[in-house]
């Protein structure tokens, strides 16, 4: 059978696994407000928590940096003390919580690197780059762009087309979520090429012929022809 | 002596005054019986929620307060309206992408575009996609994945 | 013939205006002019106000999810092409050539008592998004103890952070010794940060721990966009913030959710949700004009 007149492409996209790290300015904001939202929050009911008479009570008291308290005929040179439920009503209250387990050692939570191994080699071949950003699928046949394929006759639909023609390339053992059946866009050309959206959810892409990468939207923009990465920028 | 009932009762002339505004329960003068566990619990209880005694001095800022604050959250009112600007523009752009996409794929193939532009019904996102966190897993991506045998 | 709100009732006539144009619609005491007061005038966006309290404080990632995905993903998906209004069903004017039919209601729509909204076309300017997260609980006990509405209270506080409002019951049941006045629970409304914190607490914890939630059924939804479920008083028990200190809470209640959403149809509320990692079950129906 000939194949239609017009090719299935698919954007391949590995969404963010962590948030973006905030401008310099959005933090300051961020911790700005924060320590408004402090100040302003209501005493934190220890009874509540930590039953009166108990040993976790006296645990937590032991912790706790109580505030000045007002005497008579004293001068406070910051002002005078406002205590009420043991808590400075004029500044942000600062309960130090027990650890669960003793000595506060063995439930510390030690985070993973935001940058991994892969950063560090500048493996664009990875999918552990860049954790904070959408990569894309770009493929070096002849040029880099993104994968497209051919649409046979009996092809029911452009999103199976392209679904399939991707597995053909690069390996069944990759998972994929297509958004939509809808085209997102069109690739104007000699053949028309309709960009079907895609979420890489596990696996892998492996081809055996020619070189890929995952990049962002800026890198792409380095490696692609201009024109080319007009016509895809919106998607990106 | 008060037993615990009365001291609820007390407890709730204060917290509640709509339902035993009848009673004349209300004790003004200092409690120095002890409560029984039950009414202890409940007034421990609903405290967390009352702002008797609990809320802080009301924020007084000095002027050139007011004022940095003021240019601070003008500041913020700008940096939103840009996101907020780009974010629109974006999607605009990916609108008339989709648009300018259905009506070739009309011209050059009706039966794919009837495919491809036909209501989805019970489309749902994957449960596997999963809303990115501030630091990652310890292991980032799952390479070793193979369909599932039918 | 126009007449003010205070000479009307003299002339015999209405207090306010219902004919265009209405003067007086904003109603108010004297007392709110007084000096003590004037504090609350302030808007509560106004760090002068004593109401005052900022609305970001940390970066929230539901809301980045949302921006960087899931918002153009939407669009993709419920993408139609070339078009229109589909006007609902409206109540229909009456002809107005009888001065009797000026202050009639309206005629109901045509096949049925409800009048149903416009599916306006769907565009950049409109792509679904989470507004709100209704919860309520209410307490059927609390007819008997009254601490009980108090403890569903506290315990919406503790789950959401937020304050909760009480609900109070409105009608009189004497034999459910029912009364008007009785507080019988308490509900909550929440959006943005604190909505997103709830959101993702829910769907990363307490479901896939829950014994008895399969997903939310696909038969819910008020045909405007708004999914509802119930968690079992068992559920409420998987939320960090209870199960941190069990010996507090001898009982929890159950509560019921209403996610509100933008969308203009329920199925695409849904597909919305799942976004978020919400499963659903069941048979699904879909409305005749979508």
């Amino acid at each position: 059978m000939p194949p239609r007149p017009l090719r299935a492409g698919i954007l391949l996209s590995r969404n963010p696994i962590v948030t973006k790290e905030p401008s310099a300015f959005v933090k300051a904001f961020y911790h700005y407000q924060d320590e408004l939202e402090r100040r302003l929050m209501w005493t934190f009911p220890w009874y509540f928590y930590f039953k009166r008479g108990t040993l976790s009570q006296r645990k937590f008291d032991s912790l706790q940096k109580g505030p000045m308290p007002r005497h008579k005929g004293v001068y406070y040179p910051e002002g005078i003390p406002d205590v009420k439920h043991n808590r400075e009503r004029r500044s942000k209250q600062v309960v130090n919580l027990p650890s669960q387990s003793g000595d506060g050692e063995g439930d510390k939570i030690i985070p993973q690197s935001r940058t991994t191994q892969a950063d560090e080699k500048k493996d664009v071949r990875s999918l552990e780059r860049k954790l904070d950003s959408t990569l894309y699928l770009v493929i070096n046949n002849k040029e880099w762009r993104l994968p497209s394929f051919e649409v046979s006759e009996e092809a029911t639909s452009l999103h199976e087309a392209a679904e399939a023609g991707l597995r053909e390339l690069g390996g069944s053992n990759i998972n994929t979520w297509t958004v939509s059946s809808t085209p997102a866009a069109v690739i104007k050309g000699e053949v028309p090429e309709f960009v079907i959206k895609s979420h890489i959810l596990h696996g892998q892409f492996t081809p055996k012929d020619f070189d890929f990468a995952w990049l962002t939207k800026e890198e792409i923009k380095e490696k692609v022809k201009p024109e080319y990465f007009s016509s895809v920028e919106a998607l990106l | 002596m008060m037993n615990w009932k009365q001291g609820l009762r007390a407890f709730q002339a204060v917290v509640r005054p709509h339902i035993s505004a009848a009673q004349p329960t209300l004790v003004r003068a200092k409690r120095t019986t002890k409560l029984a566990p039950g009414a202890s619990r409940v007034i421990n209880m609903v405290s967390v929620i009352s702002a008797r005694k609990k809320q802080p001095r009301r924020l007084k800022m000095c002027k050139e307060d007011q004022v940095r604050h003021q240019m601070i959250m003008a500041a913020w009112k700008l940096h939103l309206r840009d996101e907020k600007a780009e974010r629109t523009n974006k999607l605009k752009a990916q609108y008339e992408k989709i648009t300018e996409a259905c009506d070739e794929l009309q011209k050059l193939d009706p039966a794919l575009y009837e495919a491809a532009t036909a209501r989805e019904k019970g489309k749902r996102f994957s449960p596997e996609m999963r809303i990115p966190t501030d630091t990652p897993p310890r292991q980032p991506w799952q390479f070793d994945w193979s369909p599932p045998d039918k | 013939m126009r007449a003010f709100s205070t000479s009307a009732r003299a002339a015999g006539k209405t207090a306010v205006s219902i004919v265009p144009p209405v003067h007086h619609t904003v109603k108010f005491r004297k007392s709110q002019l007084m000096d003590k007061y004037a504090s609350l005038q302030i808007p509560r966006s106004s760090v002068t106000s004593p109401k005052y309290r900022p609305q970001r404080t940390c970066q929230d990632r539901v809301r980045e999810h949302h921006i960087n995905t899931v918002e153009s993903d939407m669009m993709l998906i419920t993408y139609a092409h070339n078009q229109q209004v589909l006007v609902g069903n409206k109540p229909r004017p009456r002809k107005g050539d009888s001065p009797y039919q000026l202050y009639q209601p309206q005629r109901v729509p045509y096949g049925g008592t409800q009048a149903t909204k416009d599916i306006k076309v769907r565009s950049w300017r409109n792509v679904p998004m989470l507004e709100a997260i209704t919860i309520n609980c209410f307490v059927k006990p609390a007819t008997m103890n009254h601490d009980l509405a108090a403890a569903a209270k506290v315990m919406l506080q503790q789950i959401t952070g937020e304050k909760p409002t009480s609900v109070y019951a409105r009608t009189n049941v004497p034999s459910w010794t029912l009364r008007p006045g009785m507080p019988m629970g308490a509900k909550i409304k929440l959006t943005g940060q604190p909505m997103n914190q709830f959101l993702t607490t829910l769907t990363e914890i307490v479901l896939p721990r829950s014994k008895t939630f399969t997903g939310v059924s696909n038969s819910t939804g008020d045909q405007n966009g708004n999914i509802t479920f119930s968690l079992t008083a068992d559920d409420i028990r998987h939320f960090p913030e209870i199960e941190g200190n069990l010996e507090l809470w001898p009982q929890t209640f159950a509560i019921d959710l209403c996610f509100h959403t933008s969308a203009q149809v329920d199925p695409e509320a849904r597909t919305l949700l799942s976004a978020y990692g919400l499963p659903f079950v069941g048979k699904e129906r879909y409305p005749a004009r979508w």
